[in-house]
């Protein structure tokens, strides 16, 4: 041995000493850090400082992986242990940890299910490479509220070549508008195409719309080139190549010839608007013969810019006034246009866009905030279903957990135990959900009609977003039982007395009642979102829906409406035959009135309607005043106008019958007034009733309305597709029924009809899950208290009832918190009506009342078969 | 027969012929002066926990001293069973090896 006595001592370096000071256990750290630093004396007297200290911190770094073996190698063994107590625990309470496991797979698969809808809807146009800077020009018109809102999409023609010339801030701008139903012919053949939209080229390079074939740059240059999606292209030529085929475009009597100049690839679905044809927005003009240089008139084309990088958009918007008094010196538009200008982002078109005449419908972002709550409530209240069943079932391993105390686990590591075994449930739980969500997804999908991608294999964020959500449930659902579990006391818990089984039974019965009330509240919410609905299809619009075919007349039948019309009449079958501009639950042009004598101050807005002389009879609108539209009165051919009981409560004549009238402003279109109609809705029952006319007109075709006879409607149909076939055969047949049209106008309401059901039969299903398994368990763990009862003379249905009245009275207190929740909720959401039902106490008593009889034949069941269990078995061992 | 590792023996060893002065860092520099090969310390942390949990040997607290920062030595003791252990692999090696031929061993 050498000795170092005498020499000065040497320090190993500082902060290596403070490191092995915290990651050494206390019981070691003297013997080690004595040995390594006795060792580092001898180094630097044999060798030297810098030797000596390398040797040290080879030694910090041997230890480290010494320690964190021998660390993992423990945990390992502990994390083990305790998955084998978890295991068995869940062998030995099969049915408990099923129901458990099953609310939580619920509860996840609604929630997975709603947040990949919600991330579709918020995906909407995000793909562009320069979404950031898009933005398209829409206008504010005040006062001119037209379906309930004053925003419009359109802007005149040349507003954006305009632009770009004007503000150094815009990069490129763009016009779009489109045509629906067009009849292309291809290689000698007729086809449909639902919509040709007509852009200027720029699309392409404000879009991320890439080009399969052809060159962006010049596919759009030629006045008649055209391009088809992918898609639209493979239906077309079939596997033809499609570049420099000729399509013959039919507008009317004139035919063009358009050149194929490049494909593009489908438009996905997550887009504000989708295209599978385009074609150059200038050549639009010329087939349309519109003047697309007017800035008065023709207010009718979409506006896209792109903005240079860092430009504010708001700045923008405070140019655009007077960038249009500039332009817009016509002095009658000017006056008229009372609207202003502004830049909406790409981004927000789809969700808070409330904007008349979109491209394509758009979604709805209270819709999409109401499923995310909805869904959220559902996951909260599958959480609290698992901390209710694990808290009651960890009295039943209140043995192990005092014989781990006292064998030395501190409250640490059971909390670690706890949560780790909600863990472990929630992940089985997770794969239950992802199954679900493979198996209710395309029905879903369906439903709220949208392309929802789910393939968590492919889509590395899906995955972590699922891990994630586990790991939050698991550690929310987990955490109260384990902080409950790991505070028993040991020796309590030990000797087995029931002092610690009272224990957590308030904060059971708090999650009791919020799980009801959530489920009561959307029971609640369900039924008054149903009787609604129910009220709208049974309230009086007005007119008639029953055994009425809608037509949309095409080529030979817009020519010849009046032959048309009469070979429709010639079979038995059609009772009556009327023609009109609109349908009668759907009115969509507007007018400024005008009469004689009309004083310049006052404006009145009415929708107008233009119909024939059985119109009115045929959807059986009811007259007020006067008479109908007559082909008796040769007068009414001049000029002849129907309006509404509102419409002459605005203009304020006690008696229009035989009075002037006159649309668009002025008299020329005018005629006298021959009846008055009584109000009909129509619009949806969102909206009140509004001022109409209806102004004679036999000739406008748009909508042909075909009353039939109730029996044998297929034969009569069959007749209908006959007629059509003989005026137009290069068209499809396509009819609706008027009451199928109306009850599409209500499809988003009933949506929320159908979800709110399945989300509260859902929240109903997990909370009943808990109360079967909190009453079983409560029968379970009073079986004694059972056998002394009856041995003392209760009987079966005493001891039935003495059970239920414990959990009934939470329910019952769930009912009173749920019912002022669901009345606000569901007063604010019928507000929207203008028609609306009222929220009745039934609807409150019935919610309550059927969620209390669901759990007490819940609770009955459980306690049934403890309160007939023979008292001699339950007291037998001691 | 007791197993033990070439390493727990070699430290047992060590223990046995340091007497009263065996701790971490005499056990290393023991072995080293004897056998010539220079042991890390870390790699005779692990024997000596096993010898103690077999109970061959028992850790003492020992005296402080300067060169070790104040901090108290660990000293190891061999317990009864821990020289038996000794006694016993020493006679089955020197049995075996008495066991060998002669003429095998000059190979």
């Amino acid at each position: 041995m050498i000795g170092y006595s005498g020499r000065p001592h040497a320090l190993p370096p500082e902060c290596g000493t403070r490191l092995l000071q915290r990651i050494l256990p206390e019981h070691e750290r003297a013997e080690i850090m004595g040995d390594l630093e006795e060792r580092y004396q001898a180094k630097v007297y044999e060798n030297n400082k810098a030797a000596a200290r390398v040797w040290y911190w080879i030694h910090i770094v041997r230890l480290l992986a010494f320690l964190a073996k021998e660390h993992f190698y423990w945990s390992f063994i502990m994390w083990e242990n305790n998955l084998i107590a978890a295991w068995r625990h869940i062998k030995k309470n099969l049915a408990y940890t099923g129901l458990n496991v099953l609310g939580l797979a619920v509860g996840m698969a609604v929630f997975i299910v709603i947040m990949l809808f919600v991330r579709t809807e918020i995906s909407y146009d995000r793909y562009h490479a320069n979404a950031p800077n898009i933005y398209r020009v829409i206008q504010e018109n005040p006062g001119n509220i037209y379906l309930g809102s004053n925003l419009f999409a359109l802007t005149p023609g040349p507003m954006a070549p305009a632009m770009v010339r004007d503000f150094p801030e815009v990069r490129t701008a763009m016009r779009i508008n489109k045509s629906t139903e067009v009849l292309l012919r291809v290689a000698e053949t007729n086809v449909i195409v639902k919509a040709i939209h007509w852009a200027d080229p720029q699309i392409f390079e404000i879009f991320s719309f890439p080009l399969i074939r052809g060159d962006k740059a010049t596919a759009l240059k030629d006045p008649y080139s055209i391009l088809f999606s992918e898609r639209e292209a493979r239906r077309l030529f079939g596997g033809d190549d499609p570049i420099g085929r000729t399509i013959i475009y039919r507008a009317g009597e004139q035919s063009h010839s358009f050149t194929v100049t490049g494909v593009f690839r489908d438009i996905p679905a997550n887009s504000h608007f989708t295209m599978d044809v385009v074609a150059p927005f200038e050549t639009m003009g010329k087939i349309q013969k519109r003047d697309l240089a007017q800035w008065g008139g023709g207010n009718s084309f979409y506006t896209y810019v792109l903005l240079k990088d860092g430009a504010d958009p708001k700045a923008l918007d405070a140019k655009l006034p007077a960038f249009i008094d500039k332009y817009r010196t016509d002095q009658q538009a000017h006056r008229r246009q009372k609207g202003h200008y502004f830049l909406q982002s790409l981004a927000q078109i789809h969700l808070s866009s409330r904007v008349n005449f979109e491209l394509s419908p758009t979604g709805d972002a209270r819709f999409v905030l109401l499923f995310a709550s909805i869904a959220i409530l559902v996951l909260i209240i599958a959480c609290v279903n698992y901390m209710n069943l694990a808290t009651a079932q960890s009295l039943k391993r209140a043995k192990e957990i005092g014989l781990r105390k006292v064998v030395g686990a501190d409250r640490g590591q059971l909390v670690r135990q706890f949560l780790g075994d909600s863990m472990l449930l929630t992940f089985i739980a997770l794969v239950l959900a992802v199954g679900i969500v493979l198996t209710v997804l395309p029905v879903f999908r369906s439903f709220v009609e949208r392309e929802i991608a789910f393939n968590p294999l492919r889509d590395p964020a899906l995955i972590s977003g699922l891990v994630l959500l586990a790991a939050i449930v698991g550690a929310v659902a987990g955490s109260y039982p384990a902080f409950f579990v790991s505070a028993f006391h040991p020796i309590t818990s030990l000797k087995g007395t029931g002092a610690s089984k009272s224990k957590g039974r308030g904060l059971r019965n708090g999650l009791i009642v919020f799980q009801f009330a959530a489920s009561i509240a959307l029971i609640i919410c369900t039924v008054a979102v149903r009787s609604q609905l129910r009220f709208i299809r049974n309230m009086d619009m007005g007119y008639e829906r029953g055994q009425i075919v809608v037509l949309s007349p095409r080529g030979g039948m817009r020519t010849n409406l009046e032959a048309f019309r009469t070979e429709l009449r010639r079979n038995p079958s059609v009772l009556d035959v009327a023609m009109s501009s609109d349908l009668p639950d759907r009115v969509g042009s507007t007018t400024k009135a005008s009469w004689p004598g009309k004083p310049e101050s006052v404006e009145i807005k009415m929708y107008v309607l233009d119909a024939d002389y059985d119109f009115v009879d045929l959807f059986g609108l009811k007259l007020a005043r006067g008479r109908n539209f007559s082909r008796d009165f040769l007068s009414d051919a001049n000029g002849a106008f129907l309006i509404n009981e509102s419409a002459a409560k605005a203009i304020g004549w006690e008696d229009p019958i035989g009075r002037e009238f006159g649309r668009w402003g002025n008299l020329k279109v005018a005629g006298k007034i021959v009846g008055v109609i009584k109000d009909f809705h129509m619009h949806s029952v969102h909206l009140p009733i509004m001022p109409l006319c209806i102004f004679l007109d036999p000739t406008r075709g748009d909508n042909v309305s075909v009353k039939i006879r109730g029996e044998n409607i297929p034969a009569t149909l069959a007749y209908l597709r006959k007629t059509w076939e003989k005026f137009a055969p290069e068209y499809p047949f396509e009819y609706n029924f008027f009451d199928e049209v109306f009850d599409r106008a209500y499809r988003s309401e009933q949506r929320l009809g159908t979800i709110f059901s399945l989300f509260a039969g859902l929240a109903v299903l997990i909370a009943c899950l808990g109360l079967i398994g909190l009453a079983s368990f409560t029968a379970e763990q009073k079986t004694k208290e059972v056998g002394i009862r009856k041995v003392l003379g209760a009987s079966s249905a005493g001891i039935m009832a003495l059970f239920s009245k414990e959990f009934i009275r939470w329910v019952v207190l769930a009912n009173l918190v749920a019912w002022p929740v669901g009345y606000c909720a569901m007063r604010t959401w019928l507000q929207q009506f203008a028609y609306r039902t009222s929220l009745t106490v039934p609807m409150f008593l019935g919610a309550g009342l059927s969620t209390l009889l669901l759990a007490a034949a819940v609770i009955s069941v459980q306690t049934c078969r403890a309160a007939s269990a023979n008292p001699a078995d339950s007291l037998r061992n001691e | 027969m007791i197993l033990l590792s070439r390493a727990e023996e070699t430290v047992l060893l060590a223990i046995l012929g340091l007497g009263e002065n065996a701790y971490g860092v005499t056990i290393l520099e023991y072995i080293r002066d004897k056998t010539g090969i220079e042991w890390s310390l870390t790699q005779t942390y692990d024997p000596l926990k096993k010898l103690v949990k077999k109970g061959f040997a028992v850790k003492i607290k020992g005296e402080p001293t300067p060169e070790r920062g104040g901090r108290a030595k660990t000293l190891y003791k061999l317990t009864k069973s821990g020289r038996a252990v000794l006694v016993e692999i020493r006679f089955v090696q020197d049995s075996l090896w008495a066991a060998v031929p002669k003429t095998l061993l000059a190979q």
